[in-house]
């Protein structure tokens, strides 16, 4: 089964002030296949956004090459690697990134309404209108009551549902979630993470997951750390093992 | 995606409310300013058409006299128009200038016309569905057709009597009858009589002109000719023909008036600049989430300039009222303007036209459209990772070194250009656009200019121990801190001063040169000549032989300087020609020569002829060449003596002998050669005031005797009234840009917002905060008035070297009107700081609590 996001050797290096340059990723390779999940633990300020944003085609890396479902970035213009990413990719941040002046609705619909795409269609090829996805998604998650709310007048781990339910309106093959407990309460934490690793295996969509809270990366299958631009297996246990 | 951005409009204006009113109150503006003038250049335009008006329909030719006089198409050249073949109708028309019909107690000036309605040619321009009243045989025994109106506001109906004149007083008033009403169709509205009661009235035959229209299927340029043919003493011009050269005659007027109106444009693009920055900032994680969520960067970039669009529409429909009032206001200016200069008709009112409305909204829309693009380019194209990250945007190096060193140098390169301009104005810079290429280069360089200053001051260290001293070195110290608004301050300021040193400038150079050539103690005219020659040049009413009389036998008149004036046609424009007594001490001290006074003077007695500077500049005349003169009875050309200043008249006079004027003009058989004006030397230790009142009682109301000081201050008054139509449109650059201030200090605080959360949270107090805002907006508005104060120098010299004298024709004095600049500097500094409050009060307002992350 060809893998759903590999990297190949991947180098980025920032250009500093003083004129040298700081290496943030060196030398990281990795695949995902379908329905497979990842998590990346380490410090802050270790990469794991900066990993998380070359895999998505949100930066470019210094050196090495990025496939998105067997699509190689580098020899793709910003608009097709916009378009790939609309298409292919989930995003999951840890700021929820909604507009707040729009509705919970509003919000879910903004990649089908970037995307031009008014129908999906589902594993067993049948056409469903967009809007009836959003709210089936969001009842899923447990907004279906505040769906015209302002998305401003939510709590975090209901902005957190929002951002989730937004990531897999399109049913995309790949899920990138940036710390996406980080903003929130032990409790919100717990059913945010519930909820996102709940509809990843439903709808069999690889995950890669960036976080610093060992809980939450212990839930992946695999489960690797970034530690001084490389990425090392990590020595978390799975839940239940321990 | 568009019907998402239409979807999503409102919310994100509620969301806003005041990020986006303050742009769409400034393209408002900046469309208003546009449209005010559009419209006011509009109506000044029908006011022409007015002039040009052809009361029998839609006439292909106009034959009018060589001179053109009152009656200079004489009673039979219609036959002879008539029996030229092609000639289909030829209607004569007759213009009674300054007519007044009046009641026992009230009185009305009314535009009036001769016309003959038994050729059938003349039906009474009515509006639609109007109810017009005619008795013929009132009409035919002199009454008079009025418009409704005038009918109302003089309280008369059909049969009624009332008087007409064509002179002030009572004396020339003859009783009539109401003939006639009628609603105009048009803004204008025209009183009509018989064309023989017309010609009575008038006191002399001949017409104005004959309006001929020519058979179907006839070449109208094959009758043009063969009328030219038989017509010797005439000029015969295609209808479009006098127009097109009627309009040309104060081109330079309104490209003035839409020169200012571009100022408040460019002011308000700057400002659109800094409210869409204000917007995309409060934004940037949205934008962030678009590219992340795949949105391509031309397509974000579409998004956001479709909602500047939005934006740009609503401010453009604002500025339909807004311009139609300010053109209102102005209207009574501009009418006054175009009747003192061009001698126009007054402008009775304004049109809305859709198509003024259009073209203003489509260049607010434009220019909103270009303010936005730099903010939105960058924004868009930024990447998405840079975006969606908390706080500022960090630019990187070289970006900042881009934008830190092409401003100043393209700034400084585009004042270098208009500086060369201003010293050198035979150079190219100088020749585009007629100077106002240089004038523009200037104010968009001036613009640039600074956020480099602000960088130069930026090792100040005093001032750090208050809050406002912190505020101001924090403006200083950041780059781009100050950019927009400023830019926009600085434009306006330097329009401000080049504006008011321009007209100080004209001012002062007009008051010397009355001083200088206003010799004569008192001037006599006809009434309604006010004194102008070139207003007697055009009015053409001559004085009579009693009023002659009576100022020759004056005891208190040493010496009588006579004027006789006409106008003639010299390169498709009206050229007064006035005749003076050459042989005359006093002649040459009505003069202010150009060059060598004596030998143009010496010249002149001798026959040859003064021109004026704008006459010379427009034909290309130096002194020594020769010159015909048109309609003249010999073609034999006369040498050109010397050229005068003169700032009455951008048309264009000459001067020459009265005698050989006389000799060249003669007048018709049997007359005496008419005198216009009559400037009277008194003998020593005689009070002038009582000699005009001496006079007045004995010349009687029919004549204008004014002394000295009172025509010059009659001269400025009118040159005062002229000028005021400038005011309303830097009021309008002013206020945009002291609205742009306000809206770039509440784009800093929304910037900010953590920081002073911050500050905040560290034990700075309310006040603390606000003064520290209230500093930058000093910063700004003090840096604006140093770098807008010095391009306004730069300016006027401009102005004044390059502008007046390609335009107008005109030679200026610099003169610097130091107390009224100081008043503006004080107005811009006020408005400045009015407009930091609001915001340094937002600012204040914020507390601890901020520092939250919402989004």
């Amino acid at each position: 089964m060809s893998p759903v996001l590999e990297l190949a050797d991947v180098v980025q290096r920032y250009p500093q002030a003083d004129g040298s340059e700081l290496t943030v990723l060196d030398s990281v390779s990795l695949r995902i296949a379908p329905g497979e999940t990842v998590s990346i633990a380490g410090r802050s300020g270790s990469g794991k956004s900066t990993l998380l944003h070359i895999a998505a085609g949100i930066e470019t890396p210094s050196r090495g090459a990025v496939r998105l479902g067997g699509k190689e970035l580098a020899g793709l213009g910003d608009p097709e690697r916009s378009r790939l990413r609309g298409r292919y990719v989930g995003l999951i941040f840890q700021f929820f990134h909604l507009v707040p002046y729009l509705s919970v609705r509003e919000n879910v619909l903004l990649p089908a309404r970037i995307a031009g795409v008014r129908e999906i269609r589902d594993g067993q090829g049948t056409r469903r209108d967009v809007g009836g996805v959003a709210d089936r998604l969001l009842a899923a998650v447990g907004l279906g009551r505040r769906t015209r709310e302002p998305a401003r007048r939510l709590s975090g781990g209901e902005m957190q549902r929002t951002a989730i339910a937004r990531a897999l309106l399109l049913e995309p093959a790949l899920l990138l979630a940036d710390e996406p407990t980080g903003n929130l309460d032990a409790r919100s934490a717990r059913e945010v993470s519930e909820l996102l690793f709940r509809m990843i295996r439903e709808r069999r969509a690889g995950l890669l997951l960036a976080t610093h809270d060992l809980e939450l990366a212990a839930r992946a299958e695999t489960r690797l750390r970034l530690l001084g631009g490389r990425l090392l297996a990590s020595e978390v246990a799975p839940p239940g093992s321990r | 995606m568009i019907r998402y951005l239409l979807r999503t409009a409102p919310a994100r204006f509620r969301a806003a409310p005041a990020l986006g009113s303050l742009p769409i109150a400034v393209i408002a503006l900046g469309a208003g300013a546009v449209l005010s003038v559009g419209l006011l250049n509009r109506a000044a335009l029908e006011a022409l058409d007015a002039g040009l008006e052809f009361l029998s329909g839609s006439a292909h030719l106009v034959v009018t006299g060589l001179r053109e006089e009152p009656g200079s198409v004489p009673d039979d050249a219609w036959p002879s128009v008539l029996g030229t073949p092609g000639v289909g109708r030829a209607a004569p028309v007759l213009r009674l200038a300054g007519l007044r019909v009046g009641t026992r107690g009230r009185e009305e000036p009314v535009p009036g016309w001769g016309v003959d309605i038994a050729s059938g040619a003349f039906g009474f321009a009515a509006s639609e569905g109007s109810d017009t009243r005619f008795v013929p045989s009132l009409f035919f025994a002199g009454g008079i057709v009025l418009p409704r109106e005038v009918a109302e506001r003089l309280e008369v109906e059909l049969g009624d009597p009332v008087w007409i004149a064509s002179g002030t007083g009572p004396a020339g008033r003859r009783p009539t009858r109401v003939a006639g009403t009628f609603a105009p169709a048009g803004s204008r509205a025209s009183a009509f009589l018989d064309l023989a009661y017309a010609q009575a009235l008038r006191g002399r035959a001949g017409f104005d002109r004959l309006e001929v229209s020519v058979v179907d299927g006839a070449d109208v340029e094959a009758v043009r000719e063969a009328l030219s043919g038989r017509l010797p003493q005439a000029r015969v011009e295609a209808s479009g023909t006098l127009r097109a050269e009627g309009a040309e005659l104060f081109a330079a007027f309104r490209l003035n008036l839409l020169a200012l109106s571009g100022v408040s444009l460019l002011v308000a693009a700057f400002l659109v600049y800094a409210s869409v920055r204000a917007a995309l900032t409060a934004r940037r994680q949205e934008i962030g989430l678009y590219r992340a969520l795949g949105a391509p960067a031309p397509r974000v970039g579409i998004l956001l300039l479709g909602e500047v669009f939005l934006m740009a529409l609503a401010g453009a429909a604002l500025g339909i009222p807004v311009g139609a009032l300010a053109a209102e206001a102005s209207l009574d200016r501009v009418s006054a303007t175009i009747s003192n200069l061009y001698l126009l008709e007054r402008i009775e009112g304004l049109t809305l036209d859709p198509r003024v409305v259009l073209v203003a909204g489509s260049v607010a829309v434009l220019a909103a459209l270009t303010g936005a693009a730099p903010e939105v380019l960058r924004e868009a194209t930024s990447p998405p990772a840079t975006l969606l990250a908390p706080g500022r945007v960090a630019v990187s190096p070289s970006r900042r070194r881009f934008w830190r060193s092409w401003p100043p140098a393209a700034g400084l390169g585009l004042i270098g250009v208009a500086a060369w301009a201003a010293l050198d104005p035979g150079s190219w810079p100088a020749r585009v656009g007629g100077g106002f290429g240089a004038a523009g280069a200037l104010l968009v360089g001036a613009a640039l200019l600074p956020d480099a200053a602000v960088r130069l001051g930026a090792r100040l260290r005093m001032g750090q121990g208050s809050a406002l001293g912190r505020g101001i070195l924090a403006a200083i110290r950041e780059t781009g801190s100050t950019g927009p608004p400023a830019a926009a301050l600085v434009v306006a300021v330097a329009m401000l001063v080049g504006v008011s040193s321009l007209i100080g400038s004209f001012r002062a150079t007009l008051d010397s040169w009355l001083a200088e050539t206003l010799a004569a103690d008192i001037y006599v005219s006809r009434a309604g000549g006010a004194g102008s020659a070139r207003r007697i040049a055009t009015e053409r009413r001559a004085l009579s032989p009693e009023v002659l009389a009576a100022t020759a036998s004056d005891p208190a008149v040493r010496d009588r300087d006579l004027l006789r004036a006409l106008r003639v046609r010299l390169a498709g424009r009206p050229v007064s020609v006035l005749g003076v007594d050459a042989g005359l001490p006093a002649a040459g001290e009505r003069f202010s020569i150009l060059g060598d006074r004596e030998a143009a003077l010496r010249g002149f007695r001798d026959g040859a002829l003064l021109i004026s500077e704008p006459l010379a500049r427009r034909v290309g005349l130096k002194v020594g060449e020769a010159l015909s003169l048109p309609a003249a009875v010999t073609h034999r050309p006369l040498r050109v003596a010397g050229i005068y200043r003169d700032y009455g008249n951008e048309m264009g006079a000459l001067f020459l002998d009265r005698g050989l004027m006389n000799r060249l003009y003669p007048p018709e058989p049997g007359a005496e050669p008419p005198v216009h004006g009559a400037a009277l030397y008194l003998r020593d230790g005689v009070d002038d005031s009582d000699t005009v009142f001496r006079l007045e009682r004995t010349l009687g109301p029919g004549v204008n005797v004014v002394d000295n000081a009172s025509l010059r201050a009659r001269a400025l008054r009118v040159f005062d009234q002229t000028m005021a139509v400038t005011g309303l449109l830097r009021v309008f650059a002013l206020v945009i840009a002291a609205l742009g201030l306000g809206l770039f200090l509440w784009t800093l605080v929304r910037e900010r917002l953590p920081e002073i959360a911050l500050d905040r949270a560290l034990g700075a107090s309310r006040a603390q905060v606000a003064l520290g805002f209230f500093g930058r907006g000093a910063v700004i508005v003090g840096l604006s008035l140093l770098i807008g104060g010095g391009a306004g120098a730069l300016l006027t010299v401009l102005l004044v070297q390059v502008v007046n004298p390609e335009w107008f024709g005109w030679t200026l004095e610099l003169h610097w009107p130091v107390g009224t600049l100081a008043v503006q500097s004080g107005a811009v500094l006020l408005a400045g700081l009015v407009a930091a409050v609001l915001p340094a009060r937002l600012a204040s307002r914020v507390d601890a609590t901020a520092l939250r992350q919402e989004v």
